[in-house]
């Protein structure tokens, strides 16, 4: 009974993982997660027959059971998601499964693939910064904040994530700045944190050091920017459905293996009478 | 008189074991590499049932006329599971870091005519080493290839496997292909071998070898008439759980059934008492 009503729960989480698949099916650069299952202790019962009497037995001596089944872990898949041109110039997407856009929150670098880019003046100046549709600020290659003069005529990015804002005023050179991204070859470190935003564990020095984190300067690693387009989301709707049909049902199954428990239970009480 | 009373009690406590074990299988449906455990439910020893002749005048055992009456059994327990190693169904995901063991299409080892099954060896730790059928694997922050609880995966030398990143590729035969296409020297541990019935299942998907410690599984190498196969594990599919839940809720409610009939047996048993104490020599 308990075994069954500790699945029932871990279940459960599953079903609020494919929960917020779904909701998250038409947010731009969303990377799905995956939940991973695994059997739990086994509680073992040695105090049998003696080995000897035990005539025929297939197995080692002892009879174990298994207490139901929990989630291990959920890790984020992050295959392409498909292209929607827009033809925004503050629109981009980074082709290529492992690269991500760095901002920063409060302090703390982030990455993300959402590329739905906007303009934010600051008080006080005529300039303008890139933020995310958040109002986190996109960095380039120093870690700084991009901000430009706000009269700008146009803003192209290549491949490599070169910025280059243009000025009508022909006397005003443009201006250039490099996007910074982020290779991450290893999508299971990373942690979602809200927002459409990830983290990675301890320091960006560290993650470097071990390997999990390269700071590309664009076209490294099979990673290209492309303006005015967004990644969608990589949510397949079906998939999350028959998933959900099928953890629905099993969660079913645990309810009547409760109810059944619980009528056995039953069955000792009403023995008298 | 009453020699079923514990008769039936054993009963009951032997499905109530049976009906744990199957509420086990059922809650393992989706947990990829379970194996189903079926249980062997055993009689207790048989007891020989004699009639014993008492001789009137004198009060003593006619010891010389046995009548033997026959055998009894006196209960019932739950002697083992036995988990069952049939291949699950495979489910692509496309992940490189997923794998399953390909046991069916193993050659059948010409001198038991039997076929054996693969696991994949794990460091759990304190130099210990593990099995598992769960090919759901991970790439920890350093960059080796673990099991969804955090245990390394062993190559065929024993030693952990470092792969980087997950654009890696492996061959049926277990071998790693890195990302430029060039093999590595690194190779799956995969251990065979024919007595599966001795993995002892310690949780978390993993076995232990409870058998004959120098009859433990085997790398495939070391497996001569494996030689010749070239086939045994797929990446980017998992091997699903052999849990057949129909059959599973079918072996509950006839589980269940049993019990109830046992519990009916005590009940019967009971009235028998009420009967015997409270209304044989009863005057009034």
């Amino acid at each position: 009974m308990n075994s069954a009503a500790a699945t029932m729960r871990e279940l459960q989480k599953k079903v609020d993982l494919i929960a917020n698949n779904i909701a998250n099916v038409n947010t731009n650069g969303y990377k799905r997660s995956e939940a991973s299952f695994s059997d739990t202790l086994i509680q073992s019962i040695e105090r049998q027959a003696q080995p000897q009497h035990e005539v025929g037995r297939d197995t080692p001596y002892g009879l174990r059971i298994g207490s139901g089944a929990k989630l291990t872990g959920t890790s984020i898949r992050t295959e392409q998601g498909s292209i929607v041109t827009t033809n925004r110039p503050l629109d981009f997407m980074i082709q290529g499964e492992n690269g991500f856009f760095r901002v920063e929150t409060d302090g703390n670098t982030r990455y993300t693939k959402n590329g739905a880019f906007q303009l934010q003046p600051i008080l006080n100046s005529n300039d303008v910064r890139l933020v995310t549709s958040s109002g986190d600020s996109v960095l380039d290659n120093n870690n700084q904040p991009i901000t430009f003069p706000g009269d700008y005529d146009t803003i192209q990015v290549n491949e490599n994530g070169m910025v280059q804002v243009t000025y009508k005023n022909s006397t005003t050179p443009p201006l250039l700045f490099q996007l910074s991204l982020a290779t991450i070859n290893r999508p299971n470190s990373l942690e979602k944190v809200g927002g459409n935003l990830y983290q990675l564990p301890g320091t960006e020095a560290d993650q470097i050091a071990n390997g999990t984190l390269q700071l590309a300067q664009g076209n490294e690693g099979g990673i290209k920017v492309i303006q005015g387009a967004l990644e969608m989301s990589n949510v397949n709707l079906t998939d999350e459905m028959t998933e959900l049909i099928s953890t629905q049902r099993l969660i079913q199954s645990q309810g009547r293996a409760i109810s059944m428990a619980d009528d056995m239970m039953g069955l000792v009480n009403s023995m008298r009478g | 008189m009453f020699r079923g009373l514990y008769t039936a009690t054993s009963g009951m406590m032997a499905h109530n074991r049976k009906q744990q074990i199957l509420t086990n299988n059922l809650a393992n449906a989706n947990t990829p590499g379970f194996k189903q455990d079926q249980t062997v439910l055993r009689a207790f020893p048989d007891q020989l049932i004699q009639a014993m002749q008492m001789d009137s005048a004198t009060g003593t055992n006619l010891t010389a006329d046995k009548n033997v009456i026959g055998t009894l059994n006196t209960g019932v327990y739950a002697q083992e599971g036995i988990p069952s190693f049939v291949q699950g169904a495979l489910k692509e995901t496309g992940h490189s870091t997923d794998f399953s063991l390909l046991d069916d299409l193993l050659p059948v080892n010409p001198e038991t005519q039997q076929r054996g099954s693969l696991v994949f060896a794990v460091d759990v730790g304190n130099g210990q080493t593990r099995y598992t059928k769960n090919g759901q694997f991970t790439i920890d922050q350093n960059g080796f290839l673990t099991t969804s609880e955090g245990y390394q995966v062993l190559n065929q030398d024993l030693q952990p496997i470092q792969v980087n990143s997950t654009d890696f590729k492996v061959l049926d035969s277990g071998q790693f292909v890195d990302q430029n296409g060039t093999l590595t020297n690194n190779r799956l541990w995969l251990g065979y071998t024919d007595e599966s019935e001795q993995y002892i299942k310690e949780g978390h998907g993993l076995l232990r070898w409870g058998g004959n410690p120098e009859a433990g599984p085997v790398d495939i190498e070391d497996v001569d008439f494996l030689n010749n196969a070239s086939i045994f594990v797929k990446q980017g599919f998992i091997e699903q759980s052999n849990v057949d839940v129909t059959q599973t809720m079918t072996e509950m409610i006839s589980t269940y059934r049993g019990f109830e009939a046992n519990q009916k047996v005590i009940q019967a048993y009971d009235r028998s008492m009420e009967k015997s104490v409270n209304e044989i020599g009863r005057i009034f």
